[in-house]
């Protein structure tokens, strides 16, 4: 898979490139990076000349901060290519990047915050919702080969495990079934796999059919934040795109684990 | 590293032993069973009894380490008024202590004394978190001891270490026993650092990234989560109900200024497991 890979000099970065260089132990990827140096308003001066140089001097400026993450990360992993280092708005860039150079994944590291608002700032923004290929929100650095699909009331499961399967069929990711319900209790349950319903049933039928190695199938019955924190183990969780609030979403923000967009 | 487990004749410093046992033979700490009694003229029956229960519960977990040589409650001294002790020397030194007096007047006076680095006592398990004749006793402990403070609520091994660190003022030590309570718990370790509205420093940030190497060189696994300060309280009542708490208490901590000194007792409190505070 092509996959992009988006860094700053930040924390959510470190995180992120460490991330991205267990999955390229993990599974057939083509890892690409992009930087871009947004300049704030009162920087977007001059014209011709003047403004060349004013980029120029803001792209080295972004080149010497990803060339230092890398070094401090020290990843094993080799990248298709040098760090692509763009000046101008990061949505609108970064989408434009996708497009045009026919990415199979966006990859970028968000750190876990405590604030659901953060979290759906994120998915709602332009980049998450008009990405053209599935996008990974990097929370943290979790060491496993197993990944989360996560199923609940009216979710597009066909969607959901096709994209999975795009991405990750030649790759060593087995999967486990999450279907939630929602229950405010005191301690999160498993309940029977028949409550699972229709879709739970249709992607088991749909992973089998795809060869994609399906470890266990559980119904989880609790609060977002119990079942957030059970998929904390996983290498992240597969999920749609929340287009609006909903519990189903709250898991999403709460999990520590990473979160793979389809 | 000096730990001194502060007991009494009840099943809640039963409980606590076999928790205590595990963590210093795992850092090789020397270690002190601190007894207290309320007489001061001799040396209570029932203590003893229940000082050669908590020795023993030791050394079946260091039995082939060699750490600590047995001790004889027959060898007992009296050092000074009220005070006994025996102690012993392997590769560690391990000694009982049986102070008499004010519960918390004792445990303070033996931690000054030996200069210890962690104090671990239990407490009943409910909200009041007691000493049986000694209200509030590991709250006052937590309050007012120099060093790190464990307080057992309940024996049940946690699943995770919810640590609050303060990023810009973290000590070696404070790294290193977060990182045996999560070897000793056999548990998942989440970092929480803290971000104010306008968002998280860079100096923040980098310590950030110094913690978590610190820990995955160690090849442990952590999480990493940013809590708004003016959430803090509510997000640490919160995390008492996933696991034990670590909370950075040291002098130039942000945390102890955000952080009444009631809140710690209530925090105490109102846990469900344990309560780690790091000096």
């Amino acid at each position: 898979m092509k996959a992009l890979l988006y860094l700053n000099e930040d924390l959510a970065s470190s995180i992120a490139i460490r991330y991205a260089d267990y999955l390229c132990s993990a599974a057939d990827v083509q890892l690409h990076i992009i930087h871009i140096e947004e300049p704030d308003t009162r920087q977007q001066a001059g014209t011709g000349w003047v403004r060349r140089t004013w980029e120029s001097g803001m792209q080295e400026t972004g080149a010497q901060a990803v060339k230092r993450i890398i070094r401090t990360e020290n990843v094993k992993c080799h990248f298709a290519g040098p760090p692509k280092i763009i000046v101008g708005d990061k949505e609108f860039e970064t989408l434009r990047e996708l497009r045009m150079g026919g990415f199979d994944l966006y990859m970028e590291g968000h750190i876990d915050t405590s604030s659901t608002d953060d979290f759906y700032s994120i998915v709602s923004s332009k980049l998450y919702s008009q990405a053209p290929c599935p996008t990974l929100m990097i929370k943290n650095l979790t060491v496993s080969q197993t990944a989360a699909i996560f199923l609940a009331n009216a979710v597009d499961y066909q969607r959901l495990v096709t994209r999975f399967h795009d991405l990750f069929h030649n790759s060593k990711f087995d999967a486990d079934i999450i279907y939630f319900k929602s229950s405010e209790q005191s301690e999160l349950t498993f309940m029977d796999i028949s409550e699972g319903g229709s879709i739970l049933k249709e992607t088991e039928k749909l992973l089998k059919h795809t060869g994609i190695p399906v470890n266990k199938t559980s119904v989880l019955c609790g609060t977002p934040e119990q079942a957030g924190d059970f998929l904390r183990n996983y290498a992240f969780v597969a999920a749609n795109l929340p287009v609006r609030k909903s519990l189903r979403a709250e898991v999403l923000a709460h999990t520590p684990a990473s979160v793979l967009f389809c | 590293m000096r730990i001194i487990a502060a007991v009494d004749t009840k099943s809640y410093s039963d409980e606590i032993m076999d928790y205590v046992a595990r963590l210093a033979a795992n850092t090789w700490s020397d270690l002190t069973l601190l007894a207290i009694q309320s007489g001061n003229t001799k040396i209570e029956e029932n203590l003893i009894q229940a000082i050669v229960r908590y020795r023993n519960t030791v050394f079946e977990h260091e039995e082939d380490a060699g750490l600590y040589a047995p001790v004889s409650m027959t060898e007992l001294k009296e050092t000074a008024k009220g005070r006994w002790e025996v102690s012993s020397r392997a590769r560690k030194e391990f000694s009982v202590v049986i102070r008499g007096g004010d519960a918390r007047r004792e445990i303070l006076a033996e931690v000054a004394e030996r200069n210890a680095d962690l104090v671990i006592l239990g407490c009943t398990k409910g909200i009041d978190c007691i000493w049986e004749g000694e209200a509030y006793l590991p709250q006052k402990i937590a309050r007012d001891a120099p060093c790190s403070v464990l307080v057992i609520k309940s024996a049940r091994k946690p699943d995770q270490i919810v640590a609050f660190l303060d990023q810009t003022n973290v000590s070696q030590e404070s790294l290193e026993m977060i990182n045996q309570m999560v070897t000793v718990n056999n548990a998942g370790l989440k970092i929480v650092g803290l971000k104010t509205p306008k968002g998280v420093k860079g100096d923040v940030e980098k310590k950030m990234v110094e913690i978590l190497k610190y820990y995955n060189e160690r090849e442990i696994g952590a999480w990493i989560k940013l809590v708004d300060t003016e959430n803090l309280e509510e997000y640490v009542a919160q995390s008492t109900r996933e696991g034990m708490v670590a909370l950075w208490m040291g002098k130039e901590s942000i945390l102890s200024k955000i952080f009444a000194r009631g809140l710690i007792e209530k925090l105490i409190s109102n846990t469900q497991s344990s309560v780690l505070l790091l000096r």
